[in-house]
């Protein structure tokens, strides 16, 4: 579908090829269970999507003539799940290091080659911003796939990481995706350095975090003074960096500081009590431990649902200690006790390999006492709420961006799939076509010309196929109006399934897509993976006369 | 690294508190042991030898303790009905042992190794209160200790001063009212004599550390004349100001030429003591305390006059070049000329046996029996400005109270009950047998998740090759 979204986008870029016919994106979904979440569920009911928005939800609405309709039948609507912090990392060739201590922000390491300075600590990078590291690639895929239509993405390394951005996972750029930014500054207790570098130990890092601090106050301060009197006053020298750390200061953007451990987490709020500070804790894998200083301090949590695990090549002879086990067997029940205690959380997947484990696991927060409701609001309203976008998303109301997951049953079941996930009103489907086994005996000849209907939510894309086929492999080009002509590549047939990738170049960009179908005389439909951007589906015809 | 069977048993219990059991209350004190409740209102210790150290010993005496505080000392001490009475018949009874230079319970490096100076760095940021390197010390009669940033930098953090409160938050440990102080570190740590990783820095000779110090002082009197004028300024109404920028590296350094910080300065050699003592009197400040200090049997009378302590190992040295010219003698020898003498672990393993140690001041120089036990009571309170509330057995004082199965200066003598404010945080008869229901708890909590929690995906656990998985590390000092 982002094969659609990126055709769009090459529409709107090159004036050359006409726009879309100018019709608005509708879609209804009706007769579906929705869980609006601000509200109670209806239990049958249609939601209109309209050019990205929600137009209206509820049980008496009707579907507008001119949107596409979903039977909802035996469907349930949830808002778009928001994973609350995500890393995002810059290319390690891109970046060099920063203008201040660099070496933790994001560029590559450098092992000692300079000294440790006092006045430009290591990892400290307010101003460094997430947006231009978040790429709509692979990985926004699966996240997207998994339900999540929003992320928090964190810029990754330092103990002031910089600044969050809240991004859609589906677009055709960063700037398309984003929500909001900067939503938060980050700071964390990474300790890198050693003798090699400052700061070099845990305290080291709590004094730099300090001194920042201090420093943007009396920065803040100074450029006051400053602009209220020009006169007599030399100008203060201008820095970015501390120019950063002053929304935080004046609690105009929240710090997020991450935390795991109890003792963490309480020097963690320390901070924030000394600077005043609009604080979130994000990991908070103990964060139940200290729900009382949390709840004093009005701290919400970003909770994490990477759970630690028991290393699957463990030797069963090793002893670990018991801390250890006890925090793997605490985990899971951590969301019911700050729930329990009134402190306020939103889960994240927090660097979960599979995205798919966020509901995955926040099945298991149920299943030690949360309940469905608590947990579907900490992936949905709450973490609007604690992000800032709580007129945006969070819940299904008109007026809201239209993300939505759309499942066969209850999302808190193990077996329930996900059948569409609507991300700023685009609609992607889950259904993937099963590649072909290898082996196995051609049952088919694919050889001739093939007219194919790639299905994108941004309208049909015609594709002309002429293919080949030798036993069970086949070669060919794939044109297209928009692209031209490209070669076909690693054609394969496998009883009467079809697979063949092509790289195609749209606005300079290569895109590789894969196409698994099944064929069934001189028909062929199957699914197209857009690397990078989904999997959408196709249908097509062999005209007849065509050279077999 | 000896151990007894008893610490070894002790570490049994260590494993399960630490680990935190299924039992256990978070956040608090371990609900499952009985002992760690609330201070009772009243602990009467009857019928034992009474080692006060300010007052002297007393034969079948008590003492009494009420809402965490020593209540009464004597032969007849009257206690309500509803004390708690423990019999010490036999025993011996001293003020809780204080340990003037620790790096237990410390999250993270002990040294902020990276510059020479690095007084912004704070010990009190970083207690970890999970450290049972607490509970080892409790386990040996160990009530307060100096918590140090490590010796690497000329100038080191700010350490602090904390009671063993095992099962409490960071914050908690902290000694309420002990004066703030830092770490200096002079000869071959600072200037990285014996590393193999050479840190980026200077200095590298022993004037370089000299300079450093006087460089930070330079720095640090330029701060406060800043901040001095400021000040006037503010108070003579001038408009428009703006405060100086606030340096955290500088600021505890204000505040040791303003008398407010202590300094613990780790020291070898007798010449670069006489330099760092120079340096206080060129920049008008005072120190606490000398540690470690070998080579201060050579200059007892200058430690002396300055009225700077002494804290020293028993007899423990030649594991480095400065550190050669050291004899056992030298805890009596300063003793002898009139310095506050205390006796220090710098380990999380020697902290347990620290009255051998004072024992060793007897063996060697024949120090009398109580004054030795004072470098490891009275005397490091004094140095640490907490004698106030810690370090004898008088009446007002907080109740860290030790009870010894026999004379401590024994060998023979085990540390049978640990107090700190009242509250009974080691008991050895519990702990041996909690050692053996944790140890079951433990088992029982690995089973559990060995059955309820199969790794996804991966076959079953014995499928994989071997791999050897962390082990709860114990945290040692050594001369850091």
């Amino acid at each position: 579908m982002k094969l659609g979204v990126v055709f769009l986008a090459v529409v709107v870029a090159c004036q050359a090829i006409p726009a879309r016919a100018g019709a608005p994106d509708v879609w209804a979904i009706t007769g579906a269970r929705i869980v609006p979440v601000s509200g109670p569920p209806i239990e049958k009911g249609t939601v209109v999507i309209r050019d990205g928005l929600i137009e209206s939800v509820g049980p008496a609405v009707a579907a507008p003539a001119d949107a596409r309709t979903i039977d909802g039948t035996g469907l349930t609507v949830y808002p778009g799940l928001i994973d609350s912090f995500t890393f995002v990392e810059a290319d390690q060739q891109a970046q060099g290091p920063g203008p201040e201590g660099g070496r933790r922000g994001g560029g590559p390491p450098q092992g000692g080659a300079r000294a440790p300075d006092r006045d430009n600590p290591s990892g400290v990078t307010p101003e460094r911003e997430a947006l231009p590291l978040v790429k709509p690639d692979g990985r926004i895929e699966s996240f997207r796939n998994a339900g999540i239509t929003t992320v928090l993405a964190v810029p990754k390394g330092g103990i002031f990481r910089g600044q969050s951005a809240l991004v859609d996972t589906a677009g055709a750029s960063a700037q398309a995706m984003s929500v909001k930014t900067p939503v938060a500054q980050h700071v964390s207790f990474e300790t890198g350095g050693g003798f090699n570098d400052y700061p070099g130990s845990l305290m080291g890092v709590i004094a730099v975090i300090r001194q920042k601090f201090l420093d943007g106050q009396h920065y803040k301060q100074e450029w006051q003074r400053y602009s209220a009197t020009p006169k007599g006053y030399r100008r203060p020298a201008p820095s970015e960096s501390l120019a950063a750390v002053v929304p935080a200061l004046d609690r105009t953007v929240p710090v997020v500081i991450e935390a795991n451990d109890d003792a963490m987490i309480r020097r963690a709020l320390k901070i924030v009590s000394e600077f005043k500070l609009k604080a979130m804790i994000a990991g908070g894998l103990e964060a139940w431990k200290a729900a009382d200083a949390l709840k004093t301090a009005g701290v919400p949590v970003l909770l994490s649902l990477n759970y630690p695990e028991r290393p699957g090549d463990m030797d069963p002879e090793t002893t670990e200690p018991l801390r250890v086990v006890q925090a793997r067997m605490d985990a899971p029940g951590g969301a019911a006790k700050l729930q329990k205690a009134g402190v306020r959380f939103a889960f994240q997947v927090g660097g979960l390999k599979d995205p798919k484990q966020f509901v995955g696991n926040a099945i298991k927060a149920v299943g030690s006492g949360l309940s469905k409701d608590d947990a579907l609001r900490a992936m949905t309203l709450t973490s609007a709420e604690l992000l800032g976008v709580s007129d945006q998303l969070g819940s299904i109301e008109a007026g809201k961006i239209a993300n939505l997951v759309v499942t066969d049953g209850d999302l808190f079941e193990a077996k329930t799939k996900i059948k569409y996930v609507f991300v700023d009103g685009a609609r992607f489907e889950m259904k993937v076509e099963a590649a072909p086994k290898p082996g196995e005996a051609a049952k088919v000849d694919v050889s001739g010309t093939w007219n194919l209907t790639v299905v994108t939510p941004g309208g049909n894309q015609d594709v002309t196929l002429t293919l080949t086929q030798s036993g069970t492999s086949f070669t060919g080009s794939m044109a297209n109006a928009m692209f031209g002509t490209t070669d076909v590549k690693e054609g394969t047939v496998s009883g009467n399934k079809v697979s063949f990738s092509a790289t195609v170049s749209v606005g300079g960009t290569s895109i590789d897509t894969t196409f698994n179908g099944t064929v069934e005389g001189d028909s062929m439909s199957g699914t197209v993976a857009v690397s990078g951007q989904g999997t959408v589906e196709f249908t097509g015809k062999r005209p007849r006369g065509a050279v077999r | 690294m000896r151990r007894t069977r008893n610490i070894a048993a002790g570490l049994c219990l260590i494993v399960a508190l630490g680990g935190g059991t299924t039992s256990l209350a978070i956040g608090g004190q371990p609900a499952a042991v009985d002992m760690q409740t609330a201070p009772a209102n009243e602990i009467l210790i009857r019928n034992a030898t009474v080692m006060t150290m300010t007052h002297g010993t007393i034969e079948n005496g008590s003492v009494l303790i009420r809402n965490g505080k020593i209540a009464d000392v004597g032969k007849d001490v009257k206690a309500s009905p509803t004390a708690t009475v423990v019999d010490g018949t036999g025993k011996f009874v001293t003020p809780g042992i204080i340990d003037c230079h620790s790096h237990i319970a410390i999250e993270g490096n002990v040294n902020e190794g990276s510059l020479s100076v690095t007084s912004m760095a704070r010990i009190q940021d970083v207690i970890d209160p999970t450290d049972r390197s607490i509970f080892i010390g409790l386990s040996g009669g160990v009530t307060s200790a100096n918590v140090l940033h490590g010796s690497a930098n000329a100038i080191g953090g700010q350490n602090a001063t904390i009671k063993l409160r095992w099962g409490k938050h960071a914050d908690e440990l902290l000694f309420v009212g002990a004066p703030p102080g830092i770490k200096f570190a002079l000869g071959e740590n600072p200037k990285r004599s014996n590393f193999q990783v050479q840190p980026q820095r200077y200095p590298r000779t022993r004037m370089g550390v000299e300079d450093t110090i006087r460089d930070a002082f330079l720095r640090a009197r330029d701060y406060k004349a800043e901040w001095d004028r400021y000040n006037a300024d503010f108070k003579a109404g001038k408009k428009n100001l703006v405060a100086p920028r606030r340096d955290l590296e500088l600021e505890p350094l204000v505040e040791v030429l303003e008398g407010k910080r202590l300094v613990h300065s780790h020291c070898y050699r007798a010449d670069e003591i006489l330099m760092l003592i120079r340096i206080s009197k060129e920049f008008g400040f005072k120190i606490a305390t000398f540690q470690h200090v070998l080579e201060g049997y050579k200059i007892a009378k200058e430690l002396a006059a300055e009225g700077i302590g002494a804290s020293t190992f028993a007899d423990f040295w030649a594991y480095k070049v400065e550190a050669f010219d050291a004899t056992p003698y030298n805890a009596a020898v300063l003793w002898k000329a009139g310095v506050v003498v205390s006796l220090n672990s710098d380990d999380g393993e020697r902290q347990r046996r620290l009255n051998t140690d004072a024992a060793r001041a007897v063996r060697y120089g024949g120090v009398p029996e109580e004054e030795a036990l004072k470098m490891i009571t009275i005397n490091p309170a004094k140095q640490l400005g907490i004698d106030k509330w810690t370090g004898s057995l008088d009446v007002g004082k907080d109740a860290d109270i030790v009870v010894w199965s026999a004379n401590p200066l024994s060998t023979y003598a085990v540390c049978e009950k640990t107090y700190v404010d009242g509250v009974l945080l080691f008991d050895r008869q519990q702990a041996l047998k909690d050692a053996d229901a944790a140890q079951r708890a433990a088992a029982a909590l690995r089973e559990k998740e060995k059955s309820s929690d199969k790794p996804k995906g991966d076959g079953p656990p014995d499928s994989k090759p071997p791999k050897i998985g962390d082990i709860d590390d114990m945290k040692t000092g050594g001369d850091q």
